[in-house]
Order: C-alpha cells, then structure tokens, then sequence
C-alpha cells in the first residue's frame, strides 16, 4: 500500500535513487546536412521505438548509450527531413546526413493530448512557426511577434502602449459573449490569457458607473508575458476540427506553444544584446490656424481676448504640436537575453535569462521585463523520464493613460479640445491649464504614475513511462502537473495638486490593484502504439484524463483625498473598495485512436472529449466533442508535383459559459452606512452550456518544383450552435441583459499558404511565402429578434450609443456588422469590423552569412469607428476639414447619421531585418572562443500605410472584444521600433 | 550511466505513484462542488429576518437615489438651468438640447435603474409577505415603503416620458403593455393609496431604519412621519393629473386637483415650518457609497439665463456665482456661472421639501381658480426665500402670468435640485417660453424617448394603451 510519505512529498522524488543499469552500450556520431556538410545543432537522435535519444552539440556530435545488438536511430532536425539509421551490433560510431525540408514538412505536431503526428501527414492545416520566426525582429509580447505570419489569424494590437496587449482571432468570430481567446498551452500548462484591468478608471472616470476598473482601462492580455526567446515552436490550431482533444476551451482555437530543450555535450552558451528605439510612427494631426482665425476662435469659444489669444499664439509659433511634444521621446531600449544549453549523463537542461527595456514614446512610460527558465530533463532509468520545466517572470510596465476618459486627462482628450495655438508648454515648473479642458496634458504625463507589476510563475513536471516496448507493442504512460501563477499589482498615483484633481472634490488619487490568477492542470494518459509485423501500419491508441482549477482574485482600493507625497492607500481621506473573485473546477476525459497506414500515406484519426465544469449549468453532465479526421498523400503524382496530400477533418470544440453567466444575480450598495441589497442587471441562466462549434475542414497540399514550392489550400465551415447570448431584454422587466443558449453562427473561409524558393543557387537563395485568409461570418438563426450590442462588450444596446456605430446580431446579417444610421433610416448597416481580406508576404533573402528578411502585412477592409474624431470635432479642431469638423458632428449627434465609421484597411511593413553571421575567421580571429557571431539591424512597423485617418486602424478602446473591437477612443498612438542586435555563440 | 533504476523497481514505484496520481485526479473530482457566486449576493425569494429586510429595503432605496441627480441633470438641462459642458462627453449638451439617442446612455439611465428600482420593492413586497418572521404591522410598513418608492419611479418616469407613456411592470413574466399618461397617473395614485392604509396599519415604528435624509429636516422615519412624505408625493401626482389633458385642450380635471390639496393637508406642507424641511437623499464619499454626481465643478455650470432672468435682489442668486476664469462652452453653449450649492461630493440633494410642496399647492389652487390663495403662497416662497416684496393679484396682466410666475419662483428655489421647471412648461405648453438654445437655436425636445432596448423586445411599437 501506499506510505504516507507518498501523500505528502513530490512523489517522481522517489526515483532519484537506484542502482545500476541492463546491458548496454555506447555510440558516437555525428549529423550533417546532406550537401553542404554542416553540422546540425540540436538534431534530435532516438533509438526507434524507445524514450532513451539525445540531441546533437554545436558540432552535430552526439553520443547515445543504446540496447545491445541492432537498433535503428531515428534522427530529426527542425529543417530537415527525418532518417531512419541502422546501427549495428558491431558498429560504435555513426554518421547521418539529413535533408533538408524546407517546408517543414516533418516537424511533429501535436495531435492529441499526448500523441503527435508528422505535419506531412496532418488532416489539418495547423499553423507552424519556429523560434527564428518569432525572435529575430523583437517584439513587445508574442503575439505581436506572430502578427502576418498565420494564414487565417487576425493579430491586431489594442494600442501603442508598451508592454503588448492584442487580439488573436482565429477563423472569425466564434463567440459573442464568451471567451474571445484563443487557449494557450505552454509545454503542457494551460496557461492565463487574463486581463486583470490595472483600474485607471478611478482617474479617467472612463465607466462613469463606478471606479473600479474598466474595460476601457488597456489592460494587458498577460500572454504578453512570456519570453518569445525561449519558444522552440508554436503550433496554432484554428479550429474545433483540430482543437477538438481541447474540449470546451478550444473553439477559438488552441496555440501550443513549445519551449526549447537542452541537449547532450558541452554547454553552449548563446548571449544577444539589443539596443534600439522605440519612435511615434503616426499622428492625428491637429487644425493649423491662421492669427486672425485663432482670435476669433478664441473670442467665440474661449472666451479669450485678441490680446490672450495673440500672446499664446506667438509663443506657439502658430502652431505647437502637442503630439510631438506629448509622444516625441525616442528612449534607449535593450534587450540582453542569455541561454545555455547542454546535459551530460541522464541530465539535459536549458537554461535562459532575459533582461528587457522598451522605452515608451511618452515620458513616463515603459515596459520592463525580466525572465529567467530552468528545462530540465532527467532520464531516471531507460524507460523512464522526468521533465521539469520552470519559468519566472517579472514585468513593470507603465502605459500611462489613455482610451476613453470623462476626466479630461487622456492626452487625445485634451489636444482635441485645446487649439494649438494656445501655449500649454510647462515653463519653469508651471503647467498652465487648458481654458477648454482644466487641465494639462504634460503635468499629468509628467506626473501621474501608473506601475504595473506582475510576478509569474509558470511550471510543470512531467514523468515519461515506457512500460512496455516490443517490436510490435509500445505503452506509455505520462503523467504531468503544470501551474501557471501570477500577482498583478497595479499602484496609481495622481498628486493632488494636478489641475484636474480637485474637480471631485477629493483632491488626490491612490489605488492599489492586486490580483492573482492561478491555473493548475494535471494530466495522465496512456499511449498504446501497436505495429503489426509486416502490414505497414500503426495504431496509436490514447487515453486520458486531465482536471483543471483556475482560481482568479483582485481587488482593488481606490483612496482620494490624498495628501502630498503620500502614495499609500491608507492614507486617503476617501476609500473604496472593489473585489472579484471566481473559481472554476473541471474534468475531462479524452480517447483517441489515430491509424497511420499504407507506408505513412494514409492517416486516420478519430477521437472524444467529454467534460464537465462548474461554469456550466448543469456542472454534473459531461459533454462531448468528438473529431474525425483523414489525409492522404499521394507520393505518384505527375510532373512538376511530388506530393499531393488530400485531407478532410470534422470536429467540435466548445466555449465555456462566463464565471457569473450562471446566476441571477443581485448587486450591494451602501446607502448612509447601511448595506442594501437590490436587484441586478444581469439575468442569469441556470441552465446555461458550453457554445459547440462544428468545424469542417478540407484542403490539399501541394509539394512541387523539385520540393521548392509548397502550396496548402484550405476550406473550412464552422457552426457555432448553443450561442451564448447576453440578450439586452426589455428593461422594463426589471433587468436588462438576458443570459440565453441560442441562435447559430456560420464562419466559411478560404486559407492558402504558398511558399517557395524561387531562387537556390551559389549560395544566394531567396524565399518566399504568402498567406491569404478570407473569413465570412454570418448569423443563421437567433431565438430572439435581431438586437443590437453595446461597443463595450456588456450585451446592452448602450455604452456610446448608436451614433458611434454599434453592433448588431440579425438572421441573415454578418456577425461583425457595424450598424448606425444615415439619418431617415434608424438602423442600417454601416460598416464590418471583420476584414474582406488579410495577406502576410514574407520574404528573405540569404546569401552566405547575409541575410535579408521582410514581412508585409495586409489587412482589407475592416471598420473602425473614429470617436477621436468625433472629439476633435466636437471642438472644431480635426485637421482635415476648413470648419475644424463641426458640419460632420451635427451631422453625427444630431443628424442621426453614423459619420465616424471609416475604412481601416492598412499594409504594414511588420518586421524588416538585415543580418550578417560572421565568417569563421574573423569569429576565431576577433572573438575567441566564440562559436559564431551575427549581427543584425531590425524594425518592427516602420511603415504603415492606410486611408484610415486615426493614429493607427488596429487600435481598440476595450481591449479585447468578439465583437466590439471597433471603437477607436484617444488611444495610445502607435511607434515604430529599431533594433541593433549582436549575437554570440559560445 | 549512473545512478538509474533497476527495471522492477521501476515498474513497481511507477504504477504506484501513477495510480496514486490518477486516484487524486479522479477523486479530487468525483463531484464537484457548486461554485458560489462569489461577487454577488442572490435576493432571497423569502426575507426571515430583520436584518434581511434592513438590507432589502436599504437597496430599495439606494435603487431611488441612483439616477436622482442624472434626473435633476438632464431635465435642468432641458428645463435652461443647468449645462454639463464636458469636453469628453459632448451628449451632455447635444442630446438634452438637441436630440436625444434612444440608444445612449440618458434615454436607458433614466428608465433601466427606474424598473430594476420596481423589481427590487416587488421582491421586497414579494419576500415580507411570504415571511412569517414579521408580524402584520411590521409587513404592513415594509410595504408600504415599497410601494412609495415604486410610485415614485413612475413618478420619475413619466416626468421623462410623459404623453409616450410607460409599462406598468407587474412582473407575472409576460411582457408588460405601454401604459398612456393618465392610466400611469392613476396607477401611481392607487400605489400611493395602497401604501398609506398600510402605514396606517403599520403601527408606530418600521422594522427598519431608514437612510439619515428622512430625518435630517423633519421626521419620516416612522409611519405616521413616511405617510406625511407619501402625501406630498400623492399631492405632486395629483396635480400632474389635474393638468393633464391641459396642454392639448387647457383642460383642468379639479376631482384631481382638490384630491392633490387633502392629500397636501395630510403631508409635510407647512407654511410656517422651515422651507426647506422635507426628505433628502444623502451622498458620501464611504466605500460602496454614491456621490452626488451634480457636483464636479470643472464641467458643471448654470445656464446664464438663470442670471439674466432673475428678478433684481433675489436672494436666491447665491446659489450661482459669475467667474470668467471658469469659462466654458461646447456644442453651442456657454457659461461661466458656478453653482454654489452643492459644496462638495456629499451634498444632499432634495428628494421632495416643503417649498415644494407650497409650489405645488400654488399649481393647484391656480388650476382651481383660486388665484389668491395661489399668490398668497407664491408671495410666502418670493419674500422668504427671494427676500422679494410680495405681489399684488393687479400686478398681474393675466391669469397665466399668476402660473408665469409661479414657476419662475419654483426654478430659483428648486434650482438645480429638481427636474421640475421642464416639467411644468411642458405639462402647461409653454415649452416655447424657455427660449432657444444653442447656435443656431433650437427648442431642444420634451421628452426622453423609450429607450432602444425596449423598443426592439417590443418590435418598435410603442403604442400606448
């Protein structure tokens, strides 16, 4: 029987003693790549049909103690083509020589929760992007790192604000009121996409409702943590027909993400260093008056004399660019980050360290991060393996303010209301108040301060058991536990001596925001591969169950009255408090059975989810998403091709219902020191269940040109049924959102991803790829009539209103429309948030140690709704237009007619980057022992261009939304980024 | 190789420490527990205690304080006292005076807050009457506070709404009809009656404190002091009665308006008590407390007409200040007047006060014919608080300039602190005689309309019955 012991401490503790090993012996050998004779670095090397490998060192060497006897080694390498070596009884060294595989076309992908597939195989297009890809051009967070590169992701950034913060959207809009994320695996934790809102609504005012925090707050999306420098690949499935084995978080697609991994021999040590700069990329712009003009302007909406107006504008000069001024700073940013890999024995390890600086354009802000991950892998006996990966991370990131703002202190707010021609340029310390705002911009930039601090902690331990290992059976069995941890801490400060401060009455602002938000995931499966003799076939079959808490806690103190220089909340004269907390438990259970048959032509998989989650309902019922899926690849195909892969896959996935989606529930107040109690706005539904998309997807892959091209066409139907709607029901029942399972969605696409290398000679090739994705979203059934939803993602038809277009679900009509109205028609469709197209052109030249990448990104069509505008206007002051706009706002607020939705199509050049890999004499000549040095010169966004005629047409005032990501309210105006960067190998 | 283990002791450790692990998945998931909601309470279906109840009725009235001073904002608005001139919000201006979004935020505020406000007092009723821990007194005062507070959401409602009419929400599932002008008056009068033969039951304390307002000028923390309240909302409902069909056809229903002067005579009115006595609803900055929203002074101002319309020496000019250094102007307004009487973010604002009530008996004596008794109140309210000389009945050139007048005594006494004066100018069709405003001058709407919401879950029709 167990011993107590077991119960308490790590139980894989138990295997760090033993003795000694079976009969065995040891190879050397060395891989290459096939032609040009260069060592590969970290090719994996496995005896075929066991755990027991290792990886190659710098200089493609690799010893491996194997069984007695014949063993075959298998052989792989990222790029290359996976061999199968023989390796004889007799034999003591080997040496392999690889393919190269440009496409990628072997890299393993992960079918299952515990079984993986080559990619040649797969019955779905599951978006690979490796390490190069995503670290070469730095990146505030990793999802700006993939933006371009994923045919059928719509990656778009919420704002220019440092530290991240964006939106993946894989094929469409799947949800309207659930999740809008995609779910993030990391080395098998599921891992937090939260947003916990840093709260700058006690200052901004932004939801006048409350103080707490808003979704107008540009929060960060906190996958914005890890460390792009550490991922090996991402796998991005896009839909229930892959992420079915994902169960009721994946139908918004599933991104896998795999850190890197040590590898046998001595360390290698690689050191990057960055320096760069971060520069304002766009402006608004702002109207140019003429002397004569601006005294008129200033005696009919200032209330100033000619006199006033005269002095000020001279000191401007006629014009003082509050834009520049405000977001002019190009501060020094770095990026050292550090890795060493390497093992000796049993043990392999990486190890990584970052320290990172971007500087914000405005002063006062910034984005600090520093990272340090310890991978380990221990082989504790031959059929057993423990992997223990652990990840810490520290960012600070100050985004200042900005988004909507009913305060007056968002810089959009102030310059769209102040002429500039008035002088608000601090002089010897003073800040003159803007006689429009009463307030000025650069005494709150220089002044308000906004950390946000966040400590995470990602880990996991996974125990690897080949139980048995025949030539015809193989069972393993993994068992793994991962925790993802992190702390937000957010302290506001605003001193009460800031012009705007008194206007509450309680002069001085200090909050204290602190959340945790914890995941924690166990998983065992069973694999079982059964090989019959002679048929060429395999069955894998596996098995598995996994259970899932997450727990989320924040609250958030909000004190004013504050006096100077005090920065605690204890020290305000005028408290309140905010909490929220939410907890969810599940279990799933997962089977799958995959059929690879007819020489690794054929690939048959079928498999079941079924769980169940407190978040549902009924949180006893499990329910099930099951997949099917079937590729084949024709290898006889006539000239120029040389494979053809047919595939087909179904599945489902679903969308789990929100935390408080589940009750009716009932809101406090305090009235004169007594607690009340009244009814709420949000109805909930004690019957709701997870959203289910059915997904279908078919294509085919082309390999042609002597493998130099590569061509995946994809078709895919997504159904979403069971929608969950937050219905804005009628208020005078008492309650205004109405939580309902109902209504369908269609999404139909089109995803082509071409690569080629149109150009491989004397050295010089050039590559090329080109996606292209095009989604439709349409409505197909709903359970009430068509109603129109609030830009702020609450399910009412309230927020801005109308005016500023909003959307709208009916029968018939595309998911993401924006409806408005053209003045005699209340309601008419005005615009589409989603876009008609995107295109991602990326192309890289290399010749010798050269190499020239760039990647373009397209977006077409697309709306945003321009409400800055709408605010210059409103004060006559937007830049392109002789009134300053005021024709445009009548017609708007009281004409009736939607005048701010504008086309947000753009082309912007993503990432650019020049390197050169030093040839190996000056390497040996200049620096040593160092293995290799490149040096580089990357920008990221350095061109934009577009008819939109905000700062920037990705921007999105409430952060993440299914829907409502089209409002464009005084962001944080976008930079672009220019890196020098040196790296060494040692 | 070093330190690995033997092939048995392997196998054996293994299965041991994995079918631990699989029992500890599976059984720390056997059943699942309930997540509670963990940020919200749940309003129970039966309220069995007393601090159960205090915390119902608290919320029923917090639920009446919530959009009070956003009331008194937009109808001040309409009604030429008040602008909220705020850079960052320009429908603070161009919908009051313009033309009002039925899908932003001003046409739901003043309707969502009002009906959840009834749903909370019928949950209330509701939960006391299936309690058997009250006795039918106490039940009989829970109650009726209940349906006051109810009778004044309506009352709040129709102020906005007026001839659209509104649901009457009697909460039985299906959807509610809309209810014309008069048919909600009526239901507002018998809510009221309900209410006061309840309090007459309801012995000689609550079960429950009420907030500090109802005690802070008067007593109305006790039955026979709350009916004395309930009486001045009866009376303020019954001349909205009386006057009802006036501004179609000048017609006068006096049943209503000698109802309005009983139910004045069994209320607070007092001439010779403290004008300003009445109950309040009171604001704070304590944690989960509200504000008074009307205070901010950097966005805040008087309309300048509120100046330049005053009789000469009305003392009641205090409640404004001129200040060229606050100057602010937007969508075609403009102002540098202040408003002094709210101090702070814990200023109480008015919910319904004797000047009030003498105003309203001034309406009603006027639609009765009774122009003296009218002017004799009208002159009690312009030398006390306007320290004005009193008028004679000569000095009037007509019959409607006694009404002219009597409204402009209740704008500068209630100023900023009621929605009254549009109200009234559109109740007695004189809505032109507040004057254009804006650039290039317009007369701003009357009413607030219905907003979107329910106008889609009713399929746009509106009719009422």
């Amino acid at each position: 029987m167990a011993r107590p012991i077991w119960l308490v401490a790590v139980p894989f503790a138990a295997f760090l003693f033993g003795s000694d090993a079976m009969a065995q012996r040891r190879i050397t050998g060395r891989v290459t790549a096939a032609g040009t004779g260069e060592p590969l670095v970290s090719a994996s090397v496995t005896v075929s049909g066991t755990q027991s490998g290792t990886v190659t060192n710098e200089r493609g060497a690799f010893t491996l103690v194997v069984p007695d006897g014949d063993v075959q080694l298998s052989v792989r390498s990222i790029g290359y083509k996976r061999k199968t070596a023989l390796a004889r009884g007799s034999d003591s060294e080997i040496n392999v020589a690889l393919e190269r595989d440009p496409f990628r076309l072997e890299a393993q992908i992960v079918t299952g929760a515990a079984t993986t597939v080559a990619r040649q195989n797969l019955a779905n297009d599951v978006a690979l992007v490796t390490a190069d890809q995503v670290s070469r051009v730095p990146a505030a967070s990793i999802e700006n790192a993939l933006a371009g590169k994923i045919a059928g992701a719509q990656i778009i950034a919420n704002s220019g604000a440092p530290g991240g913060g964006n939106q993946i959207r894989l094929r469409g809009v799947t949800s309207v009121f659930g999740s809008a994320d995609p779910l993030y695996v990391v080395d098998g934790v599921i891992v937090s996409n939260d947003v916990l809102q840093p709260g700058t609504n006690a200052l901004t005012a932004a939801r006048r409702a409350s103080s707490n925090s808003s979704n107008q707050d540009n929060g960060v999306n906190r996958i914005a943590d890890l460390n792009p420098n550490d991922v090996e690949t991402i796998e991005v499935l896009k839909g229930a027909s892959a992420s079915a084995i994902y169960g009721s978080k994946a139908s918004n697609g599933v991104v896998l993400i795999k850190t890197k991994a040590g590898n046998q021999g001595r360390p290698v040590m690689n050191i990057t260093q960055r320096f760069g700069t971060f520069a304002l990329a766009n402006k608004f712009g702002a109207r140019h008056f003429t002397l004569p003009e601006a005294i008129a302007y200033g005696a009919a909406n200032l209330g100033m004399t000619a006199g006033e107006v005269t002095t000020n504008y001279n000191a401007c000069g006629g014009f003082c660019d509050y834009e520049q001024l405000l977001y002019g700073e190009t501060p020094l940013s770095y990026e050292t980050s550090i890795n060493v890999r390497g093992g000796t024995g049993s043990t392999n390890y990486f190890v990584s360290g970052l320290s990172k600086y971007d500087g914000g354009i405005q002063k006062n802000t910034g984005y600090d991060k520093n990272a340090l991950r310890l991978n380990l892998r221990q082989i504790l006996a031959e059929n057993l393996t423990l992997q223990v990966n652990s990840n810490y991370i520290h960012t600070l990131t100050r985004r200042g303010i900005s988004n909507n703002d009913n305060a007056n202190i968002t810089p959009y707010f102030v310059l769209a209301a102040t002429p500039s021609f008035i002088d608000m340029r601090p002089k010897n310390g003073v800040y003159p108040r803007s006689p429009v705002m009463g307030t000025n911009p650069f005494q709150n930039a220089d002044l308000i301060q906004t950390p946000d601090e966040v400590n995470r902690i990602i880990s996991s331990a996974s125990l690897q058991w080949q139980v048995l290992n025949s030539d015809r059976h193989q069972l393993n069995v993994k068992a793994e536990v991962g925790i993802d941890r992190f702390n937000e801490q957010v302290n506001l400060i605003s001193p009460r001596f800031l012009i705007f401060e008194p206007n509450d009455g309680l002069p001085g602002t200090v909050t204290s925001m602190s959340g945790t938000v914890q995941n924690v995931n166990a998983n065992l499966a069973v694999t079982h591969t059964y090989t019959p003799a002679a048929l060429g076939w395999t069955a894998t079959t596996s098995a598995g169950v996994q259970r899932e808490t997450s727990a989320r806690r924040s609250t958030n103190v909000v004190t004013r009255d504050v006096l100077l220089g005090l920065e605690n909340i204890n020290s305000g004269a005028a408290p309140e408090v905010f909490a929220d907390r939410q907890e969810v438990r599940g279990l799933a259970f997962f089977a799958q059975e995959e059929v690879l048959a007819l020489s690794e032509r054929l690939l048959v998989t079928l498999g079941v989810r079924a769980e169940r989650s407190t978040l549902n309902g009924n949180i006893d019922q499990f329910n099930a998403f099951p997949k099917a899926s079937i590729s084949y690849r024709f290898l006889k195909v006539p000239a120029p091709f040389e494979e053809v892969k047919l595939r087909l896959a179904v599945g489902q996935a679903g969308n789990q219902p929100l935390y408080l989606q589940r009750y009716r529930t009932a809101i406090t107040g305090v009235y004169d020191h007594q607690n009340g109690v009244q009814a709420g706005p949000l109805f909930g539904n004690p019957n709701i269940k997870p959203e289910r998309q059915t997904e279908i997807e078919t294509g085919v892959d082309a390999h042609f040109w002597n493998n130099r091209a590569n061509l995946s066409f994809t078709l895919y139907q997504k159904t979403i049924d069971d929608v969950i709607l937050q219905i804005a029901a009628a208020p005078s029942r008492g309650y205004t959102v109405d939580v309902q399972n109902g209504g369908q969605f269609r999404n139909r696409g089109v995803e082509v991803l071409f690569e080629i290398t149109p150009f491989r000679s004397g050295g010089l090739e050039w590559n090329s790829r080109t996606t292209f994705a095009r989604n439709e979203g349409v409505v197909t059934a709903l359970p009430v009539p068509a109603f129109t939803l609030s830009q702020d993602g609450s399910g009412q038809g309230v927020a801005f209103g109308a005016g500023y277009g909003i959307g709208r679900l009916e029968v018939g009509g595309s998911v993401t429309q924006i409806v408005g109205s053209d003045g005699p028609n209340p309601v008419k469709k005005v615009g589409d948030a989603a876009p008609d197209f995107m295109m991602g052109f990326h192309n890289e030249v290399t010749w010798r140690g050269l190499r020239i990448a760039g990647l373009l990104d397209w977006q077409k069509g697309g709306n945003l709704v321009n409400v800055t505008k709408n605010v210059y206007d409103a004060f006559a002051l937007a830049p392109d237009k002789a009134d300053g706009g005021l024709a445009r706002i009548d017609r708007n607020d009281t004409k009736g007619f939607a005048s701010y939705v504008e086309d947000a199509s753009f082309v912007k050049l993503r990432e650019i980057s020049v390197s050169y890999e030093l040839p190996k004499s000056v390497v040996s000549r200049f620096f040593g022992s160092s293995r290799s040095v490149r040096v580089e010169f990357s920008g990221r966004n350095l061109a934009t261009w577009t008819g939109y005629t905000g700062v920037d047409p990705e921007v999105s005032n409430f952060g993440n939304q299914q829907i409502s990501r089209f409002i464009d309210l005084a962001p944080f105006p976008p930079s672009r980024s220019y890196f020098f960067t040196i790296d060494v190998g040692f | 190789m070093t330190h690995t283990l033997t092939p048995t002791s392997v196998r054996r450790r293994t299965t041991r420490v994995l079918a631990l692990f699989a029992a500890g998945i599976v059984a720390g998931a056997c059943s699942d527990a309930l997540v509670p909601n963990y940020n919200n309470p749940v309003l129970p279906t039966v309220i069995n205690s007393p601090a159960a109840l205090q915390t119902q009725v608290t919320g029923v009235l917090a639920g009446e304080r919530e959009n009070h001073a956003f009331q008194i904002l937009i109808m001040e608005t309409m009604g030429r006292d008040a602008y909220r001139i705020d850079a960052a919000d320009p429908r603070y201006i161009n919908n009051p005076l313009g033309f009002i979004n039925p899908s932003a935020f001003i046409a739901n505020f003043l309707w969502n807050s009002h009906y959840r406000t009834i749903r909370s007092a019928n949950d209330l009723i509701a939960g006391v009457t299936a309690s058997g821990a009250f006795t039918a007194a106490e039940k009989a005062g829970a109650r009726a506070v209940a349906q006051t507070i109810k009778a004044n959401q309506y009352i709040r409602l129709i102020e906005t709404r007026d001839t659209i009419g509104v649901p009457i929400a009697l909460g039985a599932g299906a959807q509610d009809p809309i209810r014309c002008k008069p048919a909600v008056l009526t239901y507002i009068s018998a809510l009221l009656d309900s209410a006061a033969t309840d309090l007459a039951a309801a012995g000689t304390a609550f079960a429950f404190t009420l907030p500090g307002g109802f005690a802070s000028n008067g007593t109305f923390t006790t039955p026979a002091g709350f009916l004395q309240f309930n009486r001045g909302l009866k009376a303020k409902n019954e001349v909205y009665r009386g006057f009802v069909g006036y501004r179609a056809s000048a017609a006068i229903d006096a049943t209503a308006l000698a109802a309005a002067i009983t139910a004045l005579d069994a209320s607070f009115f007092n001439v010779a008590s403290p004008f300003r006595n009445g109950v309040y609803h009171l604001f704070s900055t304590s944690s989960g407390d509200l504000t008074n929203g009307n205070f901010d002074q950097s966005v805040h101002r008087a309309n300048p007409r509120v100046a330049t319309e005053a009789e000469a020496g009305d003392l009641r000019l205090a409640k404004i200040v001129k200040d060229p250094t606050q100057y602010l102007t937007t969508e075609g307004v403009a102002s540098d007047y202040l408003f002094t009487i709210l101090t702070g973010p814990s200023t109480p604002l008015p919910l319904l006060i004797n000047e009030e009530l003498i105003l309203i008996r001034a309406e009603a004596y006027w639609g009765l014919n009774n122009d003296a008794a009218a002017l004799a109140l009208l002159n009690a309210v312009r030398t006390t608080s306007g320290g004005l000389p009193a008028r004679l009945i000569g000095s009037f050139a007509t019959r409607l300039d006694i009404l002219r007048e009597i409204l402009k005594q209740k704008r500068y006494s209630l100023l900023f602190e009621s929605p009254s004066r549009a109200v009234d100018f559109r109740m007695f069709g004189l809505w032109a005689e507040l004057g254009l405003e804006r650039t290039p001058g317009v007369l701003g709407p009357m009413v607030v309309p219905i907003p979107e919401a329910e106008t889609n879950a009713r399929a746009g029709v509106l009719t009422c019955s």
